[in-house]
């Protein structure tokens, strides 16, 4: 549950303090998320791991520097994801693919085995499209879809104006569409409605 | 009037209703008139809906993952804090004083053995005044003031030996049988 600005900035003070239980409530908070925008962005458990355990680290570390009037705390330390995740797949260049963890994914809703499989099908059809995304149109798509963010939020934590978030969603959207259309969606939609 | 490719570019914020008023409804106007524009439409509208689906679950991390990564996050913070300026300079700070402590120690030693083993000898009376005066350097008033009195004793205060003293330095003549 998302907690109030107010109580944040209490629990980071308390943090900054020394209480080591307010250091723990902010994890519980957002570690779900981070790691959830990690591996959308990077589509690898391990370096998600890796990444969202680099990001906290640093935002632990830099407590007493973080400013809420110019912005969330989930807006400054998603940021933080942000900008490692890029270092990331600088180094890799093309986003490793974790099959195992494709082919895992909980299916929900599925009542028959073949209903499931379509699920997982059709889960497996969108990260793979997401994984032909440029690292910037992903990181648009993710933090619009996968995180419901505003394009503000989302122009703060890319590092761009808002227009251009805008467009970055729209392109990666021509570009699912392009990648996606027709036979998969109409599998999609097969799935959806049986 | 809007054509079909100012259309097609606008379909996105459309959807997301990011087009200011005017434009929404010219937009409209368009999908209403243009069956190719419509099906673009209903298609981007279905895709807009999976990925509101589908991507919020993609990478749902599972308890021992979060606990995993808790364990790595306190450890990486608490060794930044035991490397931190505040504590190095602490440590430093506390290695230098017992440096010096130990130096000061070491100066002291000869002394402070010196002086006891002096402390520990003969009384001071008993010693000639030489030996006393090179011993308990530097001299205390009280030992200069006893060291020039065994001198008046002895020698007065013209530096000429007192009849008692010459009596007692001449040795005394062999007896003959």
């Amino acid at each position: 549950m998302d907690s109030t600005p107010m109580q944040t900035g209490v629990t980071i003070a308390q943090a900054i303090a020394g209480d080591q239980t307010a250091y723990q409530q902010l994890y519980e908070q957002y570690a779900a998320g981070l790691y959830r925008l990690c591996y959308g962005l990077l589509l690898n458990r391990q370096d998600a791991e890796d990444v969202a355990q680099e990001a906290f680290v640093y935002a632990f570390k830099n407590l007493q520097r973080y400013d809420s009037s110019r912005a969330a705390f989930k807006t400054w330390l998603y940021t933080i994801a942000v900008s490692r995740c890029r270092n990331l797949y600088r180094r890799h260049r093309h986003p490793l693919l974790d099959l195992a963890q494709i082919f895992h994914l909980a299916a929900p809703c599925a009542e028959t085995p073949e209903a499931a499989m379509a699920q997982r099908s059709a889960q497996d059809a969108v990260t793979r499209a997401l994984g032909t995304l440029s690292p910037r149109l992903r990181e648009a798509l993710v933090l619009r879809y996968g995180h419901g963010l505003t394009y503000r939020e989302i122009a703060d934590m890319m590092g761009c104006p808002q227009k251009t978030a805008e467009s970055r969603v729209r392109l990666a959207h021509e570009r699912l569409r392009d990648l996606l259309q027709p036979a998969l969606l109409e599998e999609l939609y097969s799935v959806e409605f049986s | 009037m809007f054509t079909c490719h100012a259309v097609r570019a606008r379909l996105t914020p459309y959807l997301h209703g990011t087009l200011p008023l005017k434009v929404r409804r010219r937009v409209s106007a368009h999908l209403e008139r243009c069956p190719h524009c419509h099906a673009a439409y209903v298609q981007q509208r279905q895709l807009m809906h999976e990925l509101q689906r589908r991507l919020p679950p993609l990478g749902q991390p599972t308890q021992p993952q979060l606990a995993r990564v808790w364990d790595g996050v306190q450890a990486e913070v608490r060794a930044s804090q035991d490397k931190s300026p505040a504590v190095r300079m602490l440590r430093y700070r506390a290695s230098y004083g017992l440096a010096a402590l130990g130096l000061v120690a070491l100066l002291l030693l000869p002394v402070v053995t010196q002086h006891d083993s002096a402390s520990a000898s003969a009384p001071l009376h008993t010693r000639p005044a030489a030996v006393a005066f090179a011993t308990d350097w530097p001299p205390q008033p009280l030992t200069l003031y006893r060291t020039a009195a065994s001198f008046r004793s002895r020698y007065g205060y013209n530096g000429t030996a007192t009849p008692q003293a010459q009596a007692a330095l001449t040795p005394a003549p062999a007896h003959r049988p």
